[in-house]
């Protein structure tokens, strides 16, 4: 009996280390209010019962890519964590000029030649808007978050969390066209819901400018 | 304003532009080092009083197909310069009136400043352009020259405006075609949707330009001074030219004077490449012996970028 104490007393201690550290997730559908399903919305959860948040990786490698292709940038929306390094392909055969002018990242990259990659690092959370000073119409979000907890809704609509402590959280939901990001406060379970939680939005207009040529001149005297 | 002198041969200056423009294709694609961007136009137009005549007798409406294609290399120079190199070539028929029908082609160089970042920014335009006309009546054959100054401003995703101010000339195988003006215009533009424009405009243009009648009407009721003296003598003294080109016995010549327009142009986008405009212009002329005739035209184009 005594031998057994030991085996016993680790049985015991990884239990409780399992109920303290029990991995659960959260899945969200968002949707409009006419049931379709809104994708690009980022979905994210901030503790709130005071554990650190996990220590972000060093950033020896971009954390994502955002390429200028087509005249366009892709993809529209991209989630990143404070601190991480974006890296942005210019894969068109023209020109462009990334520039930002939101708060939480100035900055510009003018003259940027086809073939060339630039690096850039998102230090503080926040919503950077990027555009291109010569093709007016492109248009493109990074959404800087502190917590390592974040998703990405897919066209069907569904962001998925997964490996994430069971607890208290701030939910932030967040899209381009939300007049107003969604946040309230939660509680995970270890075992996951069976069902995603469902949120309806209402998207305001897509107020982007128009990319299709310009008519052309008059009669001309 | 003087119109400037006419040359002798129109078409031989316009052979001469063309080989130019060859020359300095090359030229662009390599200063400009990429591809250039291919756009489009198929335009149908119908233009009531084609023939700019005074006199309801003299009227004569007709429809035109236009066929344009432009090859345009963008550079920007500096973080707040950019430039713009375009190569057009537009063709354009009339079914019934077969002397309409002309070939038009020629660079435009644009230099853009925009001062600060983004579609708000408001930019001011340099721009200089060279075309060579190439007509079924080649009395208008010759080279013609535009310079254009503009500054845009968008204020709201579903509002812009814009002024300009330009100089135009052409000089022509014959003076009744040598024209010149300055005009000076202002645009709004409202997209109430993405894929939606509505652009209206006025302007003012102010210089010579070539107008016709029947020669009859001209001869027999304007130099014999059915409209006055005044008239009379003016048009004793204008360049003119028999040309036939509404019909057999009609005139072409060149007032001094000014055009008002009105226009309104409704632009569908039907892709991210491709658009339609639905056009209506109102001319007004007057020349400086109030001599004057208006104009309606009515335009359907389907624009598309390669
Ligand atoms: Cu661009």
């Amino acid at each position: 009996m005594l031998r057994l104490r030991p085996a016993l007393l680790l049985f015991t201690l990884a239990c409780g280390g399992l109920q303290l550290f029990a991995q659960t997730g959260f899945e969200a559908l968002v949707r409009t209010a006419e049931g379709k399903p809104v994708a690009d919305a980022i979905l994210s959860l901030t503790p709130l019962d005071g554990q650190a948040l996990p220590a972000a990786p060093a950033p020896t490698a971009p954390a994502a890519r955002i390429s200028q292709i087509g005249q366009e940038y892709e993809p529209l929306v991209t989630p990143i964590r404070t601190g991480s390094p974006i890296e942005f392909p210019n894969l068109d055969t023209v020109q462009h000029h990334i520039y930002s002018v939101s708060k939480p990242k100035r900055f510009e990259i003018p003259l940027y030649d086809r073939g060339r990659t630039e690096i850039v690092v998102f230090e503080n959370p926040g919503v950077v808007t990027l555009g291109c000073n010569i093709h007016d119409w492109m248009l493109a979000y990074v959404v800087v978050l502190d917590t390592p907890w974040f998703a990405k809704s897919s066209t069907e609509g569904r962001a998925a969390l997964a490996n994430l402590p069971a607890g208290r959280y701030r939910l932030d939901l967040w899209h381009p066209r939300l007049a107003k990001p969604i946040t309230r406060e939660i509680t995970l379970a270890a075992a996951p819901a069976a069902a995603p939680e469902e949120f309806t939005v209402t998207l305001r207009p897509d107020r982007r400018l128009r990319r299709a040529p310009a008519p052309g001149a008059g009669s001309g005297y | 304003m003087k119109p400037p002198r006419a040359l002798p041969s129109g078409s031989l200056l316009a052979a001469a532009l063309l080989a130019l423009v060859a020359s300095s294709a090359g030229a662009a694609a390599e200063a400009f080092a990429a591809a250039p961007d291919y756009s489009a136009r198929a335009t149908y137009r119908w233009t009531e009083n084609i023939s700019r005549a005074s006199g309801p007798g003299d009227f004569r409406d007709t429809g035109e197909y236009e066929l344009s294609a432009t090859a345009s290399f963008k550079r920007q120079l500096t973080p707040r310069v950019f430039a713009n190199l375009d190569f057009t070539l537009t063709g354009t028929t009339s079914p019934e009136y077969e002397l309409l029908d002309r070939i038009e082609f020629g660079p435009r160089l644009t230099l853009k400043r925009k001062f600060g970042l983004g579609p708000y920014a408001p930019t001011l335009s340099a721009a200089a352009t060279l075309t060579g006309r190439y007509a079924a009546l080649h009395a208008q054959d010759g080279i013609g020259a535009r310079g254009s100054l503009t500054f845009a401003k968008r204020f709201d995703s579903w509002i812009a405006a814009s002024v300009s101010g330009e100089w135009a000339g052409h000089v022509a195988e014959r003076s009744a075609f040598s024209v010149a003006h300055w005009a000076a215009d202002a645009s709004l533009i409202l997209d109430p949707h993405p894929r939606l424009r509505f652009t209206t405009g006025v302007s003012r243009l102010e210089g010579t330009l070539t107008v016709s009648a029947s020669r009859n009407r001209f001869v027999n009721g304007a130099l014999a001074g059915a409209l006055g003296p005044k008239v009379a003598s003016y048009f004793a003294r204008i360049p003119k030219a028999d040309t036939n080109i509404f019909s057999p016995a009609w005139v072409s010549y060149r007032l001094e004077g000014y055009v008002d327009s009105w226009w309104f142009d409704l632009s569908p986008a039907l892709t991210e490449h491709t658009s339609l405009s639905l056009r209506y212009e109102r001319n007004h002329a007057e020349s400086i012996v109030q001599t004057e005739y208006s104009q309606d035209i009515l335009s359907v184009s389907i624009n598309h970028a390669f």
